[in-house]
């Protein structure tokens, strides 16, 4: 009798020792990655910008007659605007956002080898380079980091009515153009990755750089073991 | 007293056996019911792919391919690729280099996908509408595999799907032979089943890492 009462125990700890072991490192590995999972989506340690939609593919002209492309813009961070080029007074605020993107973006965000460019469609179709070249003048475009182009109203249409999706109209006579003021950031794979239509508390330019600021450290951090940890990112939605 | 305790030890063998079982079964449902409740985003973050191409989240429709048709006459809308995933490439016949290279890699890569003749289509939309009659385009991509299919349509039609696609397109002036080149954006789309646009390639993607993304897409 006590023979076999000791051995009862024995083989329970012999079996709790064989099992016992890995099902709690199970137990605990699994709880670990719960922990984390839930973790993340809650405190977002890491903030993307969503990617929206594919950016529409272009070929438009400068006023050199230089031909700018959506490839042109491939590996670079583009911020587009778009104005009519006789717009003055209405459009002064969206170039003032321009010039501040420019220069904050350049002394505050750390960019790598990444480019940032900026793009101005001009919203009446068939601009003449004179027109695109006083456009660029007055909104304060450097024709190199910041260039103004021009399109035929079907490039227009497909480009900037369908592409970027922002309204505009010309009357029949093609002098008057109705529009909606709005920027587009797309990144360096041609996707849109921030749309500014609305007036908010942040400033357009606040609201710009901050983003170009997330969107350049995805570029610089996503890789190897790190691009995991940014692809959860974008699956958990931890957008700004 | 004693002969009954004698007659124990098989009661007392089975217990561990239960009780592994217990220990083993539990976090085993537990995980399974886990995975059922927080649904398939915390089941790929445990066992993410990583993808070579770059994925939307966003399941929004994929851009309408108005005014185009394939060689047969057909016009080209999603609902005739229902239930299969899309893969849409913008190129033409007398392109050199890119094209035969993606369409090729497609082609590799579409070896490594189970039933991928019932499941995957591939649309090669052709950027020189000028020289692409339909013979000559359907004739091009059979070469490749008799399952691909050529789009084409006027230079308009074109224009605005390519647009939409984020593919720019410039076709050259011809040389003393009449022969000219297109320049094109060469990256490659991928279509959900549900037909909504799911991820984009760059045009180096390498075809098992294409087959992994498809495969991992499908599920």
């Amino acid at each position: 009798m006590t023979k076999s009462t000791t051995q009862e125990p024995q083989e329970n700890d012999e079996v709790n020792w064989r099992f016992g072991w890995p099902l709690k490192l199970a137990a605990a590995v699994f709880f670990l990655i719960v922990v984390c999972g839930i973790s993340f989506a809650v405190f977002e340690p890491i903030q993307v910008l969503p990617r929206i939609r594919l950016a529409p593919g272009y070929a438009l002209t400068t006023h050199d007659s230089e031909v700018v492309t959506s490839e042109t813009a491939r590996g670079a961070i583009t911020l587009y605007s778009f104005a009519p080029t006789d717009c003055d007074r209405e459009c002064e605020s969206s170039y003032e956002t321009m010039a501040e993107v420019a220069l904050r973006v350049n002394n505050e965000v750390d960019l790598g080898s990444t480019e940032f460019r900026q793009v101005t469609i001009a919203l009446d179709a068939d601009p003449t380079a004179s027109e695109l070249r006083h456009a660029s003048q007055r909104s304060g475009a450097d024709d190199n980091h910041w260039q103004w182009v021009g399109g035929t109203s079907v490039q227009l249409r497909n480009v900037v009515g369908s592409g970027f999706k922002i309204f505009y109209e010309q009357d029949s006579a093609g002098e008057t153009t109705r529009f909606d003021p709005g920027f587009v950031l797309v990144d360096g794979a041609g996707i849109i990755r921030g749309e500014y239509r609305y007036q908010t508390l942040a400033t357009d330019a606040d609201k710009i750089v901050h983003h170009v600021d997330i969107l350049a450290n995805e570029i610089r951090n996503a890789n190897g073991a790190t691009a995991v940890a940014y692809e959860a990112a974008h699956l958990f939605l931890c957008y700004p | 007293m004693s002969p009954t305790v004698e007659e124990k030890p098989p009661l007392a063998a089975d217990k561990p056996k239960v009780k592994l079982l217990v220990l083993v079964g539990a976090p085993i449902v537990a995980m399974v019911v886990g995975f059922f409740l927080w649904g398939t985003r915390l089941a790929s973050v445990v066992t993410p792919h990583i993808y070579t191409g770059t994925v939307f989240q966003d399941s929004s429709p994929a851009p309408r391919f108005d005014g185009l048709s394939f060689s047969d006459g057909t016009p080209a809308n999603l609902d005739q690729a229902a239930g299969k995933m899309v893969l849409v490439f913008f190129g033409y016949t007398h392109c050199p280099d890119i094209c035969p290279t993606t369409l090729d890699t497609i082609s590799t890569a579409l070896t490594q996908v189970e039933n991928s003749a019932e499941r995957v289509e591939v649309w090669m939309i052709s950027v020189d509408p000028e020289r692409d009659d339909a013979q000559y385009l359907e004739q091009y991509v059979d070469h490749f595999s008799p399952s691909f299919s050529g789009l084409s349509g006027t230079q308009t039609e074109i224009d605005a799907v390519a647009a939409a696609y984020g593919v720019f397109y410039q076709i050259h002036e011809p040389d003393d032979t009449g022969e000219y080149l297109v320049d094109h954006s060469a990256q490659l789309m991928g279509i959900g089943p549900d037909g909504s646009f799911r991820i984009v390639w760059a045009p180096d993607t390498l075809a098992d890492a294409l087959a992994s993304d498809i495969n991992a897409l499908l599920g």
